[in-house]
């Protein structure tokens, strides 16, 4: 019961997490972080468009976009640090074996995740997002669980590909 | 309020004490002589971010030195010696979850 009411307020409040680490592998992956990494990168770029569609820029509208642009950057590598983990650790020859577009895709990722933290291009983080979904629709189904797509529920209200799990 | 606070256990390597997804209730008010080998700490570490790690001992130096409930923990060597300013926290209270 009080695990239930501490569970209860997290929603509300979310906590911070700490971690029990370990490094011996400890099967806990997904794919969702670097989803949700590529959403925010899309977000910066529709923010500094609206930015960039002023006349003038305020000296707060020029912190702004400094903020954006860092918030942009530090979310693709976040991406590429995300993906690398699950590729490198989690994938192996039976998942290479039943999805032997792996490698190409994982390659694909990186380098657009690259153009993306180089432009201000929407297209580019659209792009990634789509490589990213399908990167997490293979992993899900390595894992024997099918997926479903859904549009995020918050900003930038894009497709995202979920696990569907048993209750 | 007084200190306390409330993090969630992301991992297994304090299992059993601490199962995954549990609660802890921390204190960042505490004596840094009530630390003790055995006591469960949140620690600020460069590498890993903020984690919580049982006391193993404490060196000649005051540095602290951390481990693991489970094998499949980061070992002490990976961690390193944990100078005392960077344990934030003392582990007061575990609320695990329902079995």
């Amino acid at each position: 019961m009080l695990f239930n009411l501490i569970s209860s307020l997290d929603k509300k409040l979310s906590f911070s997490s700490v971690a029990a680490h370990c490094d011996i592998p400890c099967k806990i992956y997904d794919p969702i972080s670097a989803q949700i990494a590529v959403l925010t990168m899309i977000r910066m770029v529709d923010l500094l468009e609206e930015l960039g569609a002023k006349e003038s820029l305020t000296l707060n509208d020029q912190a702004q976009f400094s903020r954006l642009v860092a918030e942009k950057e530090q979310h693709g590598f976040k991406v590429k640090e995300e993906i690398r983990v699950i590729w490198g650790d989690y994938i192996k020859q039976p998942q290479l074996d039943q999805f032997p577009e792996l490698h190409q895709l994982t390659h694909s990722i990186m380098l657009v995740a690259s153009k993306a933290k180089q432009n201000i291009d929407k297209d580019a983080t659209l792009d990634l997002l789509d490589k990213v979904n399908r990167f997490a629709e293979i992993f899900w189904l390595s894992k024997g669980l099918t997926t479903y797509k859904a549009i995020s529920p918050y900003p930038p209200a894009q497709e995202l590909i979920y696990p569907k799990l048993d209750k | 309020m007084f200190g306390f606070g409330i993090s969630r256990v992301r991992g297994v390597s304090m299992t059993p004490r601490i199962p995954a997804g549990s609660f802890v209730i921390t204190n960042r008010w505490f004596r840094e002589k009530s630390l003790s080998a055995g006591q469960v700490v949140k620690v600020h570490h460069a590498q890993y971010g903020d984690m919580i790690k049982t006391i193993d001992h404490v060196d000649e130096q005051g540095n602290y030195w951390l481990r693991g409930e489970s094998k499949q923990s980061v070992t002490m060597a990976q961690i390193g010696a944990v100078i005392p300013q960077k344990i934030l926290a003392r582990v007061c209270f575990v609320i695990e979850p329902p079995v």
